[in-house]
């Protein structure tokens, strides 16, 4: 029950009260790209939620597991010797390397089975989308929030992970539609049509998002 | 065509095609990292080593690879990259002591690395692998430094307007808009400079200084990026259907017996005479075939 609870809570850490995008400004570029093209938001963000759950949970039990061996433990953490800070387990560094190289062969083995589907449009279309959302999880890094955050929640790391993937989701449908709205409106001066209009409209959304979770950034 | 000039070649690559404001890529540095002037320096160097790096791996080897396999190499190289310099960040973060502030400097440090990975990944796909060596690193170098010019504008003006200091150095104490140090001031910031790009390429167009601002400034960057989409589409579609092709397809069909060619016809046999009159002016077109007649019509062109 308490794990039902903490994937509720990621959840909503990662869509609403700090939207990795908005409120981080994580994984902007794709997102823009991805709000692009409709056809392609669902399966893009699927994607992501995904591999950012994936990537999450396995993080967590591979540093887990490392910090557990004494050995292993200590030779990752053989500098704070020599600096001597008093920092328990692993730090971001590694965190970040065990994630990206976890993520790594994730993106492999999803481009693995995509291979062996039969040649179709689709099969083309899932290998740019795979290769497209793997890269955004590494810039969206839950894991490494996770760790920022302290949490060893298996049904947090789950929810928040599942959670990156909806927030881009909403954010992506927010910003296809202001897109829409604005190559529409003849009023914008051409100096402000295009990137800039885009940009300024995500900035606005951002800003009410940073003031729905109470004037807080994410870092 | 008319060849372009270095500097033109320059000023497209790092202003009228600047990555950031005009096609919209490597943006989450320009959110995260530009909160001080110091870092957005700093990443500006990081992402131009590992935007050279992987466009002159790209131009080089893996030109023949496919897409999804090149991405995995992108992602190597900016795995090792990140941690290279993430450790060094660490080490040198270490002397500050205290947890908190390290991991937080840390991560700040980590996550605009990860999003190197994605930059490098879209130049290398839309230009390294169709370009030669010397054209890639030339586009890395521009493209570096139309980035480093956003960054360091974005963190001159965050810092010092967000933080009232520049490099760390405090200049006043009153004037601190926290809102620039936000990730929706950077948001609003990097809208109202690409704003200021397009009026300053305008601008330059209607004096002729820049030839193509206008033709840059055609296509709103979406445009753009579906046109690259559907190129790709299409050189993808054209490795998959190289690669389905079965052997059978290749063998050479068997040849046909030539059929008889007719006997060419005098000219007087396929232009009908409209009146008497015609086969009287020019009697000796009687004599000639078609073949011959263009034959000779050549001939005398050629001699002239």
């Amino acid at each position: 029950m308490n794990e039902i609870m903490a994937l509720m809570q990621g959840a909503i850490y990662a869509v609403f009260l700090h939207n990795l995008l908005f409120s981080g400004g994580l994984g902007i570029a794709e997102m823009l790209r991805a709000a692009q093209r409709n056809s392609e938001i669902l399966l893009t963000s699927a994607l992501i939620s995904v591999f950012s759950a994936v990537s999450a949970l396995l993080n967590l039990g591979v540093s887990t597991w490392l910090t557990n061996q004494r050995y292993a433990s200590e030779w990752l953490s053989w500098r704070y010797a020599i600096f001597s800070t008093q920092l328990p387990g692993l730090q971001v560094v590694w965190h970040a390397l065990i994630f990206a190289v976890l993520l790594l062969l994730l993106y492999l083995l999803m481009n693995l089975a995509v291979h062996f589907l039969p040649t179709s449009k689709q099969k083309i279309l899932l290998h740019k989308r795979v290769g497209a959302a793997a890269l955004n999880t590494l810039v969206l890094s839950v894991p490494l929030l996770l760790h920022l955050r302290g949490s060893t929640s298996p049904g947090f790391a789950l929810g928040m992970g599942l959670g990156a993937g909806v927030a881009f989701l909403i954010v992506t449908l927010l910003v296809n539609s202001g897109m829409h709205i604005l190559r529409q409106n003849k009023a914008i001066p051409t100096q402000f049509s295009g990137v800039p209009a885009t940009l300024i409209y995500t900035g606005l959304l951002a800003l009410a998002f940073t003031g729905f979770a109470g004037g807080l950034s994410l870092f | 065509m008319p060849k372009k000039t270095k500097r033109e070649s320059v000023l497209r690559g790092a202003w009228l095609d600047n990555p950031m404001l005009v096609q919209a890529i490597g943006l989450t540095p320009a959110i995260i990292a530009t909160t001080s002037l110091r870092m957005a320096l700093w990443f500006s160097l990081v992402t131009a080593i590992h935007l050279l790096a992987c466009e002159i791996v790209a131009s080089l080897w893996l030109k023949k690879w496919q897409s999804w396999a090149r991405t995995a190499v992108y992602f190597a190289m900016g795995i090792v990259l990140a941690f290279a310099a993430g450790m060094l960040f660490e080490v040198w973060g270490g002397f500050v002591g205290q947890t908190d502030v390290v991991n937080l400097l840390v991560l700040r440090a980590i996550l605009p690395l990860m999003a190197t990975s994605s930059i490098a990944a879209v130049r290398c796909e839309r230009f390294a692998v169709y370009n030669d060596l010397r054209a890639s690193v030339r586009d890395a170098l521009v493209n570096a430094v139309g980035f480093t010019g956003v960054m360091a504008i974005m963190g001159l003006l965050r810092e010092g307007l967000g933080h009232g200091s520049l490099f760390g150095i405090e200049l006043t104490e009153t004037l601190r808009i926290r809102g620039f140090w936000m990730p929706f001031g950077g948001f609003l910031l990097l809208g109202f400079l690409a704003a200021a790009l397009k009026t300053i390429l305008q601008w330059t167009s209607q004096r002729g200084i820049t030839k193509d601002a206008d033709e840059a400034m055609e296509f709103a960057p979406e445009d753009r990026q579906q046109r690259l989409e559907k190129i790709h589409h299409l050189l993808n579609a054209a490795d998959e259907y190289e690669k389905s092709r079965k052997p059978e397809d290749e063998i050479p069909p068997e040849p046909q017996p030539e059929e008889p060619q007719p006997e060419p016809k005098p000219v007087s046999a396929v232009f009908e005479p409209a009146t008497s009159n015609f086969t009287r002016e020019f009697p000796k077109l009687d004599d000639l075939t078609i073949e011959q007649l263009l034959a000779e019509f050549q001939g005398g062109a050629r001699d002239e």
